[in-house]
């Protein structure tokens, strides 16, 4: 056999459309799968049976539509801020709360939101469609 | 200095730039995003400026801004979301994505698909602000 034969021999380059095809398929696909968002879960405590067990009944904390917070525990409070829902709680009350029917979800969750950063347990009741009146 | 004569110009050298910005694509979207499934764009997620641990979105039921349900991307009443409870025995936690403008008692219809079955925990869903 000729030696030269082998040397000679042109070097085929692959071609890159078809490289390029694939790129384009996983680009496309990472593209339409991937999310950037950061999703963070609050744990939803809802009201169960045997959630209140304790004798003393709970503190009510209730959201208004407009999302202003008020505390019914022997009587309906004032308008409370989240700093004066915590102060105006007693440690050891198990707290439960009710948000009128067409108060807007993001009240809600700002609400338990801020409760899970202070701590605080709660449990997420029914809501209540009356109207609010202070005695 | 390099005399040697030039080499035939291939078609694909036209290419290369190309491919260049199609692998840093590529390369980009690999890395900064997550594959899981994502709710509906028309869905406003409530906010949270806290800063907890991401959580990984796995199985969701996704409440509009209507009080519609929406189970894997199809529309579910509740009579459907509480047989499929049923007849997922292995289900231990499911969230819920509300669209922020719906209304404590449409959250409530749905609390109260979940509490037909026992076992299962509950998470509503936050999106972190950036």
């Amino acid at each position: 056999m000729n030696p030269d034969v082998l040397t000679q021999r042109r070097s085929r380059r692959i071609s890159l459309t078809a490289l390029i095809d694939v790129v384009f398929i996983l680009l496309m696909f990472f593209m339409l799968t991937t999310g950037f968002s950061h999703w963070q879960a609050l744990k939803l405590p809802a009201a169960t049976a045997s959630a209140v067990t304790d004798s003393e009944p709970p503190v009510l904390l209730l959201i208004d539509e407009q999302g202003d917070l008020r505390l019914l525990d022997q009587q309906l409070s004032d308008i409370l801020s989240i700093r004066g829902v915590m102060q105006a709680l007693a440690e050891d009350k198990a707290l439960v709360i009710s948000a009128h029917e067409d108060t807007q979800v993001s009240e809600i969750v700002r609400v338990m939101s801020a409760l899970n950063t202070e701590q605080r347990a709660f449990t997420l009741g029914q809501p209540y469609n009356t109207e609010l009146t202070t005695p | 200095m390099d005399y040697s004569p030039r080499r035939a110009r291939n078609d694909d050298d036209n290419l290369i730039p190309l491919i260049n910005i199609v692998f840093l694509l590529l390369i980009f979207f690999m890395v900064a995003g997550q594959i899981q499934p994502q709710p509906d764009a028309s869905i406003q997620v409530p906010v949270s400026n806290q800063d907890e641990p991401a959580y990984p979105l796995s199985v969701f039921v996704s409440l509009d801004a209507d009080g519609g349900l929406t189970f894997s991307g199809q529309a579910i009443t509740h009579e459907a979301l509480v047989e499929h409870l049923r007849q997922n025995d292995d289900l231990q936690e499911i969230a819920i994505v509300a669209d922020e403008r719906a209304t404590a008692a449409q959250l409530e219809s749905l609390l109260a698909d979940f509490r037909q079955r026992d076992g299962v925990s509950v998470r509503i869903v936050m999106e972190q602000q950036p």
